[in-house]
């Protein structure tokens, strides 16, 4: 079976050559910042992330083998430093409550992941429609494995079989993820589809 | 093909992954019901709704910021070089070291659990899994039955998050 062309990217990468990491990282960046940026919420952070994603890809070169297709292995080790991120900001936080506890005026912890709407440009915010908007907070509401799962459908349109991979579940799992994704998304935009 | 069906076969059929026969006994049950004619419609437009919302576009100099930072790390790679020429039994006790860690922090975590069971868990798994981290870069957790160690907690710890850490640092 012939090579997926990211994968002789890689190959060449493996032997240290820059120029195939340079533009595997063209072709990747958008789709890796964005599914970063789905669960981190801050756009430099996001970017900062992203980078530190292909950094990682680049350390680990020699560890890649052509069995798996280069963009499950990216976005695996993407979603594994998202991971990281979101338990690093949930001990921080966690230390920050032990020391001045805040709470929200129901007396229950404010969600980690606030879209951080002061972080995007002004105009850029005002820009959006309500829909996209919503879009975005119903993303953000989605339990993590089911808004990588969407953000892997949308971006790189990967078979299940790869999604699986990435989410580190079975097929059939995957696809029970994609489906409760789809449903609360469909539940929480219903009112903004059809006015 | 029942409503229950075609509600199983939607996402197939949004992401175009139904084969010919299987999308056409969706569609010829869509036709002939109201419900999952209406629940299609909104399956389609809350995916075109989310296909199509903006995205972040990475700064014009993203690429470039990369390739530096690459060139820091190529400074850096002697001393990784002479991290991988450790002796293998060194390399051996650090994993052993790393699965005690493992095995401690679960059992601390079932301590804590069992005098304060009133409390909730969901502290004990951020308190775990911040700590999990650490071993994520020994591969050779590979040769170790770590999970193995850690299922004989699991009657009162609940293990799901600390196992699929552990797979995703071993698929990585
Ligand atoms: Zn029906």
């Amino acid at each position: 079976m012939p090579l997926d062309p990211d994968a002789e990217l890689m190959l060449k990468v493996r032997r240290g050559n820059r120029a195939a990491f340079e533009t595997l990282v063209t072709k990747f960046q958008k789709p890796v910042i964005n599914m970063i940026f789905q669960s981190i919420s801050d756009p430099i952070e996001a970017e900062d992330l992203t980078q530190n994603v292909f950094v990682q890809v680049w350390k680990t070169r020699s560890r890649y083998k052509p069995t798996a297709k280069f963009s499950t292995w990216l976005f695996a080790i993407a979603r594994n430093m998202c991971l990281n991120e979101a338990r690093r900001r949930a001990r921080h936080r966690a230390e920050s409550l032990d020391q001045a506890p805040k709470e929200g005026a129901d007396g229950m912890e404010q969600p980690l992941q606030v879209a951080d709407r002061a972080a995007l440009p002004a105009d850029d915010a005002a820009l959006r429609c309500e829909l996209h908007r919503q879009v975005e907070a119903a993303l953000r509401m989605l339990p993590e494995v089911q808004r990588t799962a969407m953000m892997l459908l949308r971006h790189k349109e990967m078979p299940y079989e790869d999604i699986a991979k990435v989410l580190g579940c079975s097929l059939s799992a995957t696809k029970s993820i994609i489906h409760r994704a789809r449903v609360t998304l469909r539940i929480r935009l219903k009112p903004y589809l059809r006015p | 093909m029942n409503c229950q069906q075609c509600q199983n076969e939607v996402d197939a059929l949004l992401d175009d992954r139904l084969d010919p026969p299987a999308a056409d006994a969706v569609r010829a049950h869509v036709a002939s019901c109201a419900a999952c004619a209406d629940a299609l419609r909104d399956y389609k437009a809350a995916w075109a709704a989310f296909a199509t919302a903006p995205e972040l576009e990475p700064s014009s100099n993203f690429v470039a910021r990369v390739m530096n930072a690459i060139d820091v790390v190529d400074r850096e790679q002697p001393a990784i070089r002479w991290m991988l020429v450790w002796p293998r039994f060194l390399r051996l006790a650090t994993a052993g070291a790393a699965t005690a860690f493992v095995v401690s922090v679960a059992s601390l975590g079932f301590l804590q659990k069992q005098t304060t069971l009133a409390m909730l868990d969901q502290r004990l798994h951020h308190d775990l899994l911040a700590e999990l981290p650490v071993i994520e870069h020994l591969e050779m957790l590979k040769d170790l039955d770590v999970i193995r160690h850690l299922d004989q907690l699991s009657p009162t710890v609940d293990m799901e998050p600390i196992e699929q850490m552990l797979q995703e640092i071993l698929s990585t």
